[in-house]
């Protein structure tokens, strides 16, 4: 601990002062920018242990985000509930990518179980390709003016640079792209240039008094998040009744009620 | 069965032997007939004859049909459209004759029978012009041809001199219907190759072009005209058919599609401009044609684009964006596939893999009505073809407790079902398939599956599980 930091306080307000400062300027020339409230626009999760670690109070729009899914189903559905809550704010249609190779490892969409999963399936466009690169470029054109909600596209591989393109074209458009992933593609894959990167697995249904298909539930994790604080843990819920998404909480005890309290009813 | 004129001044014709064909002229060449490539070759001769006129057939083994009703101004008349056409196929290596009138089979016979000054039949000279001609200029039965001769009937002014009825009843009704078609009194209808459009417009150039911008420069000359011919008409495309014909005699035909009456140039330029990259002009590209085969009524206002009029409010920005997304499926479809570019329809079936499917964008609009309510019995993802698994369940009637798929095992830890899905009865190719008891598990680690269990419990079988799908 440096000496000077314990002796005056004016130089910590200064130092801290001029960290704020710092911050602000360096965000001013990051992309994409989010410092100032007007070109800041979000989608807020909905849940606030996760909006803290998020820049601007919620997943940022206009962006590209990769979703790693250790579990076939667990990283779609948290797409599809994102996408879900995207198309409830702001309306619009979405494009969903699929590489062949993912249809064939964890099957196509199914409409009924997407309605389920928060996304009515009358605003999905399904583009099918037998290349990767003809995913990317459907994502792209996609991307190209300001006509959709959202594109997602499942690929395995994708390098810095086209990610990076993908990324350019959301900001210019202001269409939010997301990225769905295999776990294999984590192992060796370099990296890209998402300003989000979670990651999905599937997590054990609680044991209690409900049927336990009632609600679903996942492990998620922040892996990097640009502008906010990434590496934050959470057990993630889906309701399928409500359609709400919320952290997992646990049945616990109830406290004691004061023998009182209960004659006076 | 054909000679070049060297031979045929040595004496040698059509039908001769081998053997007698080499006496007289030692050094002969013969060549094997192949009549399938020669069909190919005139096929293809007849589609670059396209660029004079798009109503082109094939006419026997050796002959083409062109119908210039209309074409003939673009080349400074009919006697400049034969010669050009006569010069550019001796360019290409053929021996052409060239014969015009009013009707195919008075084209036939001056193509065929007539010298070259009076090959082009002048308007209702039609008769004047056939009377010396023999009668196989009538393309009769070569029988008939004889039994004319043998009756002193060798030429056409003599056919036409006697009663029509007891030549019909001594030859058949053919004979009067090839006078009635060689003199116009009866129409002949001559199927093109392929359907002319009404809409078209076409470029020629003086010297041929290679170069990729040159050509992408006239394909948008050729769209920017076509556009405003449609908007004369309020009409919009919906189809687009471009095709190029190149010096060395061969075409290059692109076709694109929309989902919407399109007119706006740039967006039809980007549709056409992706199939071009890869083309490879060769010699170069002569004349540019482009078509459109299929349009339909498209009115001003329809095209906003991505102007949101103020005032208007909703109504003008759902058509932009309708118009907008609709192009994005043009631009899709047309490079992936349009049957790779879908959204999701309903169909009347309990059937899992049937309930729902993929039906292409470019057909469906984009209010398809009831797709499905939420179903959480559903899974998000579907296997189109169910994977085998192997299962072990307790009591047969019970969900299984461990299965493998893909060589892994799971342990299931909670189970939801039966769901019972029968086969339709009444689609009859279906009977005799087993009903399906679905069940909803979650194993060890908290991924869930979609499993069936295909048939009821028999004692004497193995059950067979089935994964259908994955829930979220």
């Amino acid at each position: 601990m440096p000496p000077s930091v314990s002796a005056a306080r004016p130089s910590t307000r200064l130092r801290s002062s001029s960290l704020a400062d710092l911050r602000r300027r360096i965000g001013a020339i990051e992309r994409p920018v989010f410092t100032t409230a007007a070109t800041a626009r979000t989608l807020p999760v909905g849940i606030e242990a996760i909006d803290a670690h998020l820049p601007g109070g919620g997943l940022p729009l206009g962006c590209l985000h990769e979703i790693i899914g250790r579990d076939a189903g667990a990283g779609a559905g948290f797409c599809v509930a994102l996408l879900g809550k995207l198309v409830a704010c702001r309306g619009g249609i979405v494009l969903w990518c699929m590489h062949l190779a993912s249809v064939h490892e964890a099957g196509g969409l199914y409409a009924p179980g997407l309605a389920a999963g928060g996304l009515n399936p009358e605003r999905l466009i399904v583009v099918r390709a037998a290349k990767a690169i003809d995913v990317l470029w459907a994502m792209e054109e996609g991307l190209r003016g300001d006509r959709l909600a959202a594109v997602l596209g499942e690929v395995r591989k994708i390098d810095l640079r086209a990610s990076r393109r993908l990324q350019l074209a959301a900001e210019a458009s202001g269409t939010s792209a997301f990225l769905l992933r295999p776990s294999s593609a984590e192992e060796g894959s370099p990296p890209t240039a998402s300003v989000t990167r979670w990651r999905l697995a599937a997590a054990p249904a609680p044991v209690g008094p409900f049927s336990p298909f009632d609600r679903t539930r996942w492990h998620a994790e922040l892996l990097r998040c640009r502008g906010g604080r990434p590496g934050g843990a959470w057990v993630l819920e889906w309701d399928h009744e409500t359609g709400d998404l919320g952290l997992a909480a646990d049945l616990c005890d109830r406290p004691v009620v004061p023998s009182d309290a209960l004659m006076a009813i | 069965m054909a000679v070049n004129h060297a031979a045929r001044d040595g004496g040698i014709f059509p039908g001769l032997l081998h053997a007698d064909a080499r006496a007289l002229i030692s050094d002969l060449r013969v060549i094997d007939a192949d009549p399938v490539v020669d069909a190919k070759a005139l096929a293809l001769l007849a589609d670059w004859c396209g660029r004079y006129t798009p109503w082109t057939a094939v006419d026997g083994v050796d002959g083409l049909w062109l119908d210039i009703a209309g074409c003939a101004h673009l080349f400074d008349g009919e006697a400049a459209l034969a010669d050009d056409i006569e010069e550019r196929l001796r360019g290409l290596g053929f021996a052409a004759r060239v014969g015009l009138a009013d009707s195919p089979g008075g084209a036939w016979a001056a193509a065929r029978f007539l010298a070259d000054e009076k090959k082009l039949i002048a308007v209702g000279g039609t008769r004047l012009a056939l009377a010396g001609l023999p009668s196989a200029a009538l393309r009769l039965p070569i029988d008939i041809v004889e039994g004319l001769d043998r009756m002193g009937l060798g030429r056409i002014d003599d056919l036409l001199a006697c009663p029509r009825a007891p030549l019909i009843a001594r030859f058949g009704l053919l004979l009067g219907e090839r006078i009635d078609r060689a003199l116009d009194r009866v129409t002949e209808p001559i199927s093109p190759r392929r359907p002319a459009p009404c809409w078209r417009t076409r470029l020629g150039f003086p010297e041929p072009l290679c170069r990729e911008s040159d050509i992408a420069a006239v394909v948008r000359r050729l769209i920017d005209r076509l556009c405003t011919r449609l908007a004369l008409d309020q009409r919009g495309v919906r189809r687009l058919e471009l095709v190029l014909y190149l010096v060395d005699g061969k075409t290059h035909r692109v076709a694109v599609g929309t989902s919407q009456p399109e007119r706006d140039p740039k967006h039809l330029m980007r549709l056409l401009s992706e199939h071009l990259e890869a083309f490879d002009p060769g010699f170069g590209v002569e004349v540019a044609v482009l078509a459109a085969p299929l349009t339909e009524p498209l009115g001003a206002a329809q095209l906003t684009m991505a102007v949101t009029l103020e005032g208007q409010g909703q109504l003008a920005d759902d058509a932009a964006l309708a118009a907008a997304i609709g192009r994005l499926v043009d631009s899709l479809s047309n490079r992936l596939g349009a049957g790779n570019v879908s959204r999701f329809a309903a169909r009347e079936s309990h059937v899992p893999e049937r309930a729902v499917y993929l039906r292409p964008a470019l057909e469906a609009s984009l209010d398809t009505g009831a797709i499905g309510k939420a179903n959480p019995q559903r899974s998000l993802r579907l296997f189109s073809h169910p994977e085998p698994v192997e299962a072990v369940a307790l009591v047969l009637d019970d969900p299984p407790v461990l299965f493998r798929w893909r060589r892994r095992a799971h342990r299931i830890v909670h189970a939801d079902g039966p769901e019972r899905i029968s086969p339709e009865w009444w689609r009859h190719e279906k009977r005799g398939v087993a009903p399906r008891d679905y069940y909803r598990v979650e194993d060890s680690e908290g991924r869930r599956f979609w499993l069936y269990r295909e048939g009821p419990y028999q004692p004497e079988a193995r059950p067979r599980w089935f994964l259908h799908g994955l829930f979220a």
